[in-house]
């Protein structure tokens, strides 16, 4: 059995945190470029999961992340998403079958993200957010989406490593 | 005046002969002979009395201590046999304690109306005949030596129950299944005689020397450009049944330059073979996991790596290892990636990699080499050796417009030629500018994408007067950062 392990002092700050106060109620886990060991990953995302599911603590778990960056300044990217304990037991060609599912995550911005730049956004067909309350953002997004079909990721399993 | 009634319905509150029969409560009861109320709404009779029906048993007694009953839902508690599998009918059970040096506390099953002596071990007598305290919780008894001048240490008698060791198919390489005799204190694995010790594994994994019975091996390896700097200790504590742990065992110090760490657990057990293990390898049925704690050198504090689960370990579950394995599981370069297409030629209009040596991992052809071309790429990936049954890992090649990942079998030593149909058919890319000499690299990864070769591959892209670069940024999906609404994949 074999984990790697890196530091990121400000992520595990925060969740140390959120550990405090919900206990072992949320599961945290690098995902993206970062977990992908990719030498210019542009943010840390962090994908997370709730065990109760239930989303009215959703808001303040994600605003804690918000505008948070790393002591390399590179941004903090949180979100949940219920999906993910079957999509990290997908291997590359089961991913593949899945990548035109739609999946839900969630976000949290105290900007409009049902607009961009000031404007209602295109229909690119594969994202769409919709106000949760308050701050908390539900984006309904492709499983793979077509950038990141173009660069092989629907065909490899998903990594996500538990923080 | 009128008569009223004054309804008394409950008397569960028991009998209550303190208090004047005036103050009583009103479900409380002034007298009460051979009745009980201890279920409420009922007043029943109390019963009689009946012998126990347990053969006899000579034991010396210390007068006021030693006797108890417990019931439990496993049968044959009486005995504790390896993989008994006792079923769950349930039993009820004296026990009964030999309080001289025997050291024993005997086990009655009404069931089997049998004696047995399962609980062994409190031989010590220089304070007196023992004092034995019972306490049963959580399906287990606790016995503790009330007389305090004894050394005796508290004893722990449940049934234990676990599959241990689980391999990828799901096959147990230990089950536990039966009572279980164990010190009732929730040892370090140093306190249970467990060495833990680092092994670097970065050029092989851990040889016979080091493979020893009653030991945990923290192999690591380090891959380079990861986060950690510095000198760091690695510890790790016993999970017990319920999720307690025992205290933390330092393993040891390494030191880390701006590198990745990786760390692979191994138990070490004296009968392991090709079948099951007969024993708890960490000495203890009660152990089903265990934590693997890091501290930054010289800090006090330690903070939790992983948790390790003995029943279902990692990705691949567990595996058996011996010493004729401690090459299992490094890359070794195959030779048959490579092409000599002219394609992939540099400016000096060399091969691939300008010598035409044979290569694991290359681009072998490009359908076009104008810049900025939306083409395809045949590649190759050979590995010479198997690195373990059903593994798979990735090819990265960086150089082209985006980064480029294909997955690809760790288990195969045969050439994997992405230039045919799905899905290892030749690979979409957007060729970068010109230039006489660009630069693509190729990374072999692991499942944790960590590095097992890397090779950078010189091609020359062509002018293509009428190409223009693809744009950059990209749709509203991309708008990244804050919000989450960046590319996580």
């Amino acid at each position: 059995m074999m984990e790697d392990m890196e530091a990121a002092v400000e992520v595990h700050n925060i969740i140390n945190r959120l550990k405090q106060k919900y206990a072992d109620r949320f599961e945290f886990y690098f995902t993206g470029g970062y977990a992908r060991n990719e030498k210019g990953f542009r943010d840390y995302d962090v994908a997370i999961y709730d065990i109760k599911d239930d989303n009215k603590d959703w808001e303040y778990l994600l605003g804690e992340f918000y505008k948070k960056k790393e002591s390399d300044d590179k941004p903090i990217d949180a979100q949940i998403s219920q999906y993910i304990l079957e999509v990290m037991k997908m291997t590359g060609k089961e991913l593949y079958k899945n990548r035109d599912r739609l999946v839900k995550r969630y976000t949290y911005s105290d900007e409009d993200l049902s607009k961009y730049n000031g404007q209602i956004r295109k229909n690119w067909g594969y994202v769409r957010y919709m106000n949760i309350n308050g701050n908390l953002w539900e984006k309904e997004i492709m499983l793979v989406k077509p950038k990141h079909r173009k660069m092989g990721l629907d065909r490899i399993p998903r990594i996500y490593k538990r923080i | 005046m009128p008569k009223q009634i004054y309804k008394i319905d409950q008397f569960h509150g028991g009998l209550n002969n303190n208090s004047d029969a005036r103050d009583i409560d009103e479900n409380e009861l002034s007298v009460a002979t051979d009745v009980m109320v201890d279920e409420i709404g009922k007043i029943t009779m109390m019963g009689g009395i009946d012998a126990q029906g347990a053969a006899a048993r000579t034991n010396q007694i210390n007068p006021g201590y030693g006797l108890f009953q417990f019931s439990h839902d496993r049968v044959d508690g009486h005995t504790s046999v390896a993989a008994a599998d006792d079923p769950e009918t349930g039993a009820d059970y004296f026990a009964f304690s030999e309080p001289d040096n025997a050291g024993t506390v005997d086990i009655y099953s009404a069931e089997d109306t049998t004696w047995g002596s399962p609980i062994t071990g409190m031989t010590d007598n220089t304070g007196g005949l023992r004092k034995d305290a019972f306490y049963f919780v959580d399906g287990a008894l606790r016995i503790s030596d009330g007389e305090f001048g004894n050394t005796n240490v508290n004893k722990w008698y449940g049934y234990t129950y676990a599959k241990l060791f689980q391999t990828s198919g799901g096959t147990p390489e230990l089950t536990l299944n039966q009572w279980s005799l164990q010190n009732q204190e929730l040892k370090s694995f140093t306190d249970l005689s467990i060495t833990v010790a680092l092994d670097d594994c970065s050029a092989a994994n851990p040889d016979a020397t080091a493979l020893v019975a009653d030991k945990i091996i923290l192999g690591w390896w380090t891959a380079e450009d990861g986060g950690w700097n510095g000198t760091y200790a690695l510890g790790v504590t016993p999970v017990y049944i319920g999720g307690q742990e025992g205290p933390i065992t330092d393993a040891g110090n390494i030191t880390l330059f701006n590198q990745i760490l990786n760390v692979q657990v191994y138990i070490g057990h004296p009968t392991i073979d090709n079948g099951t293990i007969s024993s708890h390898p960490l000495n203890d049925n009660r152990i089903i996991g265990i934590n693997l704690y890091i501290r930054s050198f010289p800090s006090d504090d330690w903070y939790i790596l992983k948790e390790i689960d003995l029943k279902t370990g990692g990705k691949f579950g567990w595996s058996q290892y011996d010493d004729t394995h401690t090459a299992v599981g490094f890359w070794t370069d195959g030779d048959g990636a490579d092409g000599s297409d002219a394609s992939v030629n540099d400016s000096d209009g060399a091969t691939v990699f300008n010598d035409g040596t044979a290569q694991s991992v290359a681009i072998r052809a490009l359908a076009s080499t104008d810049e900025y071309a939306e083409t395809t790429m045949d590649l190759g990936v050979h590995g010479a050796t198997n690195m373990g049954t059903g593994r798979t890992g990735t090819v990265r090649i960086s150089g082209f417009e985006s980064v480029i990942y294909r997955e690809i079998s760790l288990e195969s030593t045969s050439a994997q030629i992405f230039t045919g149909s799905a899905p290892n058919a030749a690979i979409p890319v957007v060729n970068p500018s010109n230039g006489n000499k660009k630069k693509f690299t190729l990374e072999i990864l692991d499942e944790n994408y960590g590095l097992l070769k890397k090779s950078v591959q010189t091609i020359q892209i062509d002018v293509d007067a009428d190409a223009e670069p693809p744009p950059t940024g990209g749709g509203d999906d991309d708008d990244g950062g804050y919000g989450g609404s960046g590319g996580s994949t």
